[in-house]
């Protein structure tokens, strides 16, 4: 819930009169027989107590009265539209691999053109083959971060919309949430 | 109101169309939003007094279920976990839009945006009887707005959503007794404001908290 410290009377352990505990659960039906009984001789016995009671009816009544509207016809349909495609997470997770290929790629045909390639068109290939696997697990994660720094750089709108979405369902859903960590975790 | 058969079975349902959803069902994710579309809005709505914005935090609300799904865990009951998610997301725009207003860029609103209309029900009423209706959801609102946030969110979660003391305490993350005890004070402070309303028309006075 709520981060805030609460007042101190909206404290949850501020001690309550236990006869005005057991009007409030009489009203929610939540009374035991004993209880109801120990009401029962306290309303007898004391006027301001059954007064009380009679005052807290009409508040009860009244709140009854507090209509909310509904939501508008095809409200869920409107919801599920809104949804975000099924790729969406599976294009942020092959992006890095795919600009890595292209930049291998890249790197082969530009090899070629300047003249390395005169030699043996398979000299690309042989060139890009010189990287170690530890080379190219470096190279891939810092396509990894220029990936995200792209979303940030250069406006990717969408992404921004989902970084900042992120950092908002947490503040929603409480800082110990751990369905909260695990979507964020799953996110990146 | 509900006995614990019923809610035990609606949560197995919600459990069931929840599995569904971590499968991307979509269908199963618009019945979810079909059961619980009236409780979320009418939640929304109670805390920020207007229709659009309710609609709006709804709308959000259920998307952020969608994009929790795959680490949705059946630990806790889904009807307590949407309503937790509910009771933050309206919080946090009543507290952005008194943000805004605070810096001035926003024209003040009367008892929080709450206008006669939003209260206004879609069903028969005498011109009357629907302007004393309105006239006391407006003043509810003015009071229960008032009211400190625990005991307000124990009052509306308890009246208007259906949920047991135990749910409401598992949605709080208090205990019983803690819930009990705010209850007890949201309605006595309730009655304070509302009983010379009700007796001789006097309505109550705005200001600070109650």
């Amino acid at each position: 819930m709520s981060n805030d410290t609460p007042r101190p009377d909206d404290a949850a352990d501020v001690p309550v009169p236990p006869d005005e505990l057991l009007l409030s659960a009489e009203l929610d039906g939540e009374l035991t027989e004993d209880e109801r009984r120990t009401l029962e001789e306290a309303l007898a016995s004391d006027p301001r107590l059954a007064r009380a009671r009679d005052e807290l009816l009409q508040v009860d009544q009244a709140l009854d009265r507090w209509i909310a509207p509904g939501p508008p016809a095809e409200f869920a349909e409107g919801v599920v539209a809104a949804l975000p495609s099924s790729g969406r997470v599976l294009r942020v997770r092959w992006l890095p691999w795919a600009t890595a290929a292209a930049l291998l790629v890249g790197t082969g045909v530009f090899v070629w053109q300047t003249g390395l390639g005169e030699r043996a068109p398979t000299d690309a290939v042989e060139a890009a083959h010189v990287l170690s696997d530890a080379e190219l697990e470096a190279i891939a994660e810092d396509l990894d971060v220029l990936a995200n720094l792209d979303a940030l750089t250069l406006a990717d709108e969408t992404e921004l919309i989902r970084l900042t979405d992120d950092l908002d369902l947490l503040d929603d859903l409480g800082p110990t949430d751990p369905i909260a960590l695990g979507e964020l975790s799953d996110h990146r | 109101m509900s006995t614990e058969r019923d809610r035990e079975t609606a949560a197995r349902i919600d459990l069931e169309l929840m599995l569904r959803v971590q499968q991307d069902d979509r269908e199963a994710f618009g019945e979810l939003v079909r059961r619980y579309q009236n409780r979320i809005v009418g939640l929304a709505y109670r805390y920020l007094g207007s229709a659009a914005d309710a609609e709006d935090v709804a709308q959000d609300v259920f998307l952020r279920v969608h994009r929790a799904r795959e680490s949705y865990q059946p630990t806790a009951r889904f009807s307590t976990w949407i309503h937790r998610i509910t009771v933050n997301a309206s919080l946090n725009r009543i507290r952005s839009r008194k943000a805004r207003r605070k810096i001035g860029s926003e024209m003040p609103m009367t008892a929080e945006g709450a206008t006669a209309a939003d209260a206004v029900p879609a069903d028969e009423l005498g011109a009357h009887e629907r302007m004393e209706r309105d006239e006391l959801s407006v003043v509810l609102r003015a009071i229960v707005d008032r009211l400190p946030e625990r005991q307000r969110t124990a009052l509306l979660l308890n009246k208007y959503q259906d949920l047991s003391y135990e749910e409401v305490a598992a949605t709080m993350e208090l205990t019983v007794s803690a819930v009990k005890s705010l209850l007890t004070r949201a309605r006595n402070n309730v009655r304070r404001e509302l009983v010379p309303y009700l007796e001789q028309g006097a309505l109550p006075t705005p200001g600070e908290e109650l």
